[in-house]
């Protein structure tokens, strides 16, 4: 977890940061900001899929394309559960629970 | 399919050969199954959340002038299967199993955004299809609308509303399965390309002039409270703390007419029979054994409506929701809290449901933890043993003791669940899952009437079936055991038992029979738990039922006072050793037996689906094992802490 070993001191911090943004320079190098995942949306937001992450486990993609979560689709954070995780979402007219742990795959760009 | 005691199942006889075959496909919770239950006029399970059904179910309906076979499907997002239910739909569609000659494509109408995607995956299979539309009501109620004859059009097959299974869309859709041979398909099938895949369901969506849904208010509403990190599980606690009282307070007065009744068959019995062992027979096995177990309906009935209610008004998913942290500590996911909450019923259904884990490491660890949840069959042994221990008016502030109790031993048993599926999980080699969590969380629902009434009465059938089948079955062989070899007086004369008092002989009977034989043999293993033959006899014999034990009390207690069973094992004295004279059912040894049913494996039919559902003997033999020696350490611990502070 990211925010685990961003508290355990700056230079951990710095660290996982930086591989938290690299990973998500795409293949295209188009940058993509690594704040603008679903698991960092406020609760309460909406913002719309931009793309899954093209590295993510291709049987993982294809099940998240098949829950909704398609370019283009915009999606509502609803709520956390008491400890913070997993939090439910609302798109395409259904609500769906999803860990940090996937939602940190689906990059997501601010509802204009 | 098994035909547990614990599964209502469809054990129909169906022949397959010369009729179509029909297949209901569609996402989870779409309503499948209540369509089948209303095509078929079976009632398989159906229940407000994701993965009720796991397993092919088959059915069959007449339309027109022949029958038709019908299939119901688990529900799936994805024709890439991450989990065993998946795989049972992939295999239909890919004609691994059988290929059904149609498809009933079932989608729920509020929800068409996400499943126009997963139609469109299956029509590219070119299996003759047609689409029926779910959930209509809600979305009208909800603000949404759909032109269903537009989307026939644009999507080249044929479209039918049916809500909940009513008469008028399930008459369409027979109706259109006689018209099988003239089903029309797609021109073009729908794009393979995600992005493609997009525009079409935008324009087929637009083209029906697809109104979405408004969010669901009422379903808001709830969850601001239920889901709410304080007040959720508060409610949760309190709703159930007041069910384990109301099975004390409202069970207990309709178990007590039940026992009248038995009590007035006995007297009537005992008048009618003359023949001595006939009458000893039908007092102690039939009504004293069997019966003492039938008296637990009302208890039994009681948790089944409160199963009921949870599982049709989509609590469970949201369960799923709150627990997946806490099981993630255990190294599982919030699925698998459903499975063990499903084992509440019945370890069975329990385990069946691991099927919709993805993870092989999940299921396993799941399916050794099930068993541990406080099934059905141990609550008529908890609230024997629970009756003997406290008095029923004993309160503790507010609470009835006993009542107390109970919620105490469900508490053990989830919290001991949770304990092995962590362990297990740690020792699993096998790999993670690939997809550890998501769930669907569906607008709660008001409990359907009906579905509350059929599972209560699927339920209290099945119940009343495993009492006059298994138990009665393994009572009358242990009566037969209990009371022979019979003994001559001369034999009597000569061990040195007073020939002229009835109950010293049937006593004498009683402790040179078979049954005391295999007491005594297993008594090295149970006597630092204090139990003596006749309470291991009860052990031994509830392996075919953990419920037997209750009966086999009841038919000792029925031949020494058949009128008030609860007293008469009250007064059951210890016959040997140093404690001799004192109750047989002391608090410590009441504890130690709590122990050891809350802990043992005592269900051979769990024992039998987990060799199905792992495939080898291994894992029910390290389940058994395990169980075992936790519920024998568990109950001597229990008995020495009884012990010291007594
Ligand atoms: N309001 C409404 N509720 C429905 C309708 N059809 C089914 N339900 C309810 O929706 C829930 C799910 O129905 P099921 O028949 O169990 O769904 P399923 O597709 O078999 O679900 P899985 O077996 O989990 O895939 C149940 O509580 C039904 O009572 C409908 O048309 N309208
Ligand atoms: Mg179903």
């Amino acid at each position: 977890m990211n925010h685990a070993k961003a508290s355990l001191s700056h230079v951990i911090s710095v660290l996982s940061h930086t591989q938290t943004q690299g990973r998500f320079f795409s293949r295209t190098g188009r940058r993509v900001d690594s704040r603008d995942t679903l698991d960092r949306v406020e609760t309460g937001r909406t913002s719309i899929v931009q793309e899954i992450d093209p590295q993510l486990d291709p049987t993982i993609h294809q099940r998240l394309l098949d829950l909704g979560f398609t370019p283009g689709t915009p999606i509502q954070v609803l709520r956390a559960a008491p400890l913070g995780d997993p939090r439910i979402y609302r798109l395409a007219g259904y609500e769906v629970a999803l860990r940090a742990q996937q939602a940190r795959h689906i990059v997501v760009r601010e509802d204009s | 399919m098994s035909s547990s005691h614990c599964e209502p199942g469809t054990s129909t006889q169906i022949t397959l050969a010369g009729k179509r075959r029909f297949a209901l496909i569609g996402n989870p919770n779409s309503g499948k199954s209540t369509l089948f239950n209303a095509l078929s006029g079976l009632s398989v399970k159906t229940g407000n959340y994701p993965g009720v059904t796991v397993a092919k179910h088959l059915g069959q309906t007449r339309v027109g002038d022949s029958t038709v076979i019908l299939e119901d499907l688990p529900g799936t997002y994805s024709l890439d299967a991450i989990s065993p239910d998946e795989q049972v739909v992939v295999d239909v569609l890919s004609g691994v199993d059988e290929a059904p000659d149609g498809i009933i494509i079932v989608l729920d109408s509020t929800t068409l955004q996400r499943s126009l995607g997963f139609l469109a995956r299956v029509l590219r299979h070119n299996i003759p299809a047609i689409l029926v539309l779910t959930f209509t009501d809600d979305l009208q109620r909800r603000g949404g609308h759909i032109d269903a004859s537009a989307l026939s059009r644009a999507l080249g097959i044929r479209v039918i509303p049916a809500t909940s299974g009513e008469r008028q869309g399930v008459n369409k859709i027979k109706a259109t399965l006689a018209e099988f041979g003239s089903w029309e398909s797609p021109v073009i099938a729908p794009p393979a390309d995600a992005a493609q895949l997009t525009a079409w369901t935008e324009s087929v969506l637009s083209t029906a002039s697809y109104q979405p849904p408004e969010p669901d208010r009422r379903t808001a509403k709830i969850d601001a409270v239920l889901l709410h990190p304080v007040w959720g599980t508060l409610v949760f606690f309190i709703v159930m703390f007041a069910f384990f009282q109301t099975i004390f307070a409202v069970a207990a007065p309709m178990q007590e007419q039940i026992e009248v009744f038995f009590a007035w068959l006995g007297a009537k019995a005992d008048a009618a029979i003359t023949i001595g062992w006939l009458g000893a027979f039908v007092s102690e096995a039939l009504l004293g054994g069997v019966g003492g177990v039938l008296v637990f309906l009302p208890q039994i009935a009681l948790l089944f409506v409160m199963i009921a209610i949870l599982e049709g008004s989509g609590y469970m998913a949201r369960a799923a929701f709150l627990m997946d942290r806490v099981m993630a500590k255990a190294g599982l996911e919030g699925r698998a809290f459903v499975s063990l909450l499903s084992s509440v019923a019945c370890a069975i259904p329990g385990i069946m449901a691991t099927r919709s884990l993805p993870s092989a490491k999940d299921r396993l660890a799941t399916m050794m933890a099930a068993p541990l949840i406080t099934c059905s069959a141990r609550l008529p042994v908890y609230v024997l043993l629970i009756g003997l221990l406290v008095d029923p008016d004993e309160r503790f502030g507010p609470f009835n003791v006993r009542g107390l109790i109970l919620f105490g031993m469900y508490l053990l048993g989830a919290v001991s669940a949770m304990l092995v599926a962590a362990i297990a999980t740690r020792l699993s080699r096998r790999s993670g899952a690939l997809l550890p969590f998501y769930m669907e969380i569906p607008p709660y629902q008001v409990p359907k009437l009906q579905a509350v009434v059929s599972a209560v009465w699927a339920s209290a059938g099945a119940f009343v079936r495993k009492v006059t089948s298994i138990i009665m079955v393994t009572t009358i062989v242990l009566w037969l055991l209990l009371n022979f070899p019979q003994r001559s007086l001369a034999e009597m004369d000569a061990a040195g038992v007073d020939t002229s008092s009835e109950t010293a002989m049937s006593a004498y009977v009683l402790d040179n029979s078979y049954a005391a034989s295999v007491g005594k043999a297993v008594e090295p293993v149970f006597a630092p738990l204090g139990f003596d033959w006749r309470i291991n006899i009860g052990i031994v014999s509830s392996l075919a039922a953990r419920e037997v034990f209750v009966a086999t009390l009841g038919q000792v207690a029925a031949a020494e006072n058949p009128d008030e069973p609860l007293t008469a094992l009250q007064d059951m004295k210890v016959l040997n050793g140093p404690d001799k004279g004192d109750p047989l059912f002391s608090p410590s040894v009441i504890a130690a037996l709590l122990m050891f049913f809350a802990f043992a494996l005592q269900c051979m039919s769990t024992v039998g689906v987990l060799r199905r559902e792992t495939g080898s003997w291994r894992w029910p033999a390290i389940a058994f094992g395990y169980m075992f020696v936790v519920a024998w350490t568990m109950a001597f611990l229990a008995a020495s802490l009884v012990r010291l502070v007594t």
